[in-house]
């Protein structure tokens, strides 16, 4: 039996549920894509308060009174490898394996001296040291998103990249407090006269050492 | 009925034409706003566009390039080991 046309067409009307589904994908894609943007740049921001806290606790590390200026120095990297023993060292990594990327290249000290942070100035006792880190957010620069292609495809000069510096004033070590004061009593004993004629207290092979420090 | 008016009658395979017609045009409007999102990097300007300021902020705390606010990096220069502002 045939069917009548009126009621074909009905029938027909009732078969168009197909084009929802190809605009849910266009919509999802896209949907998709804008979100990515937004969760990744989060993403990058945050770690970047993280990173903050690393070149804080590295500068922190450097400061403290050691033997020598190089012991201090090592703490920095003692310090770096302690964090990224950490679960952190699953996301940040010094290549370009992780999320995101650190990078120790200067140290920060160097760059009080240029102009663009205004030059210190003054004595060594007033000179900040730290530590510099060159973050880079990986994930953000290298993806690759679905209709609205890379966010960094016009990007000029060094995106999703950024310097953070730590400085703090650093305590000096104690192969400086000793020479600061054999230093110190070698002037003493050449200002006041019967001073020469005491014993060299303050020899190399042995020193004062203040209770505060030099 | 003759049999080149019943032939006239007959609907079937209309929606599948209809279908077809439907999805090349969603599927050009697609295309061609990807293509627009490409050539014009909206999201590349909306993005890297103000990275320039974001990296400044990051590294010194101000809503400048990096180097233009150095000299307003917290822990630079800008106090004395005592806490004095330089």
């Amino acid at each position: 039996m045939k069917t009548p046309l009126k009621n074909q067409k009905k029938k027909i009307n009732y078969k168009q549920k197909g084009i929802l589904t190809l605009d849910f994908i266009f919509a999802l894609t896209a949907v998709y894509a804008i979100s990515m943007v937004f969760i990744l740049l989060a993403l990058t921001l945050m770690m970047s308060t993280v990173v903050q806290y690393m070149s804080f606790s590295m500068a922190r590390s450097h400061i403290s009174g050691d033997i020598s200026i190089e012991d201090q120095q090592d703490a920095v990297q003692e310090k770096l490898d302690q964090l990224l023993g950490t679960y952190l060292g699953k996301f940040i990594k010094t290549n370009d394996e992780g999320w995101f990327k650190i990078e120790t290249p200067a140290s920060a000290s160097d760059l009080i001296d240029d102009p663009g942070w205004g030059g210190n100035g003054g004595s060594e006792r007033q000179r900040p040291y730290g530590v510099g880190i060159r973050y880079t957010s990986l994930i953000l620069k290298n993806i690759r998103l679905p209709l609205l292609g890379s966010p960094g495809d016009q990007a000029t000069g060094d995106f999703a990249s950024a310097n953070i510096y730590s400085f703090m004033y650093r305590q000096p070590s104690t192969e400086e407090c000793l020479s600061f004061n054999r230093e110190r009593w070698q002037i003493i004993r050449q200002r006041f006269d019967g001073l020469d004629s005491m014993p060299n207290i303050l020899s190399d092979d042995s020193g004062a050492q203040a209770d505060n420090g030099c | 009925m003759s049999q080149k008016k019943k032939n006239l009658l007959e609907q079937s395979g209309q929606l599948i034409i209809e279908a077809i017609l439907l999805m090349t045009l969603f599927f050009g409007i697609a295309v061609m706003i990807q293509k627009q999102f490409k050539d014009q990097s909206i999201i590349s300007a909306m993005v890297a566009g103000p990275w320039a300021q974001v990296s400044g902020m990051i590294s010194n705390g101000v809503w400048k390039p990096e180097t233009e606010g150095r000299p307003m990096h917290p822990q630079g220069n800008n106090f004395t080991r005592e806490g004095d502002v330089q």
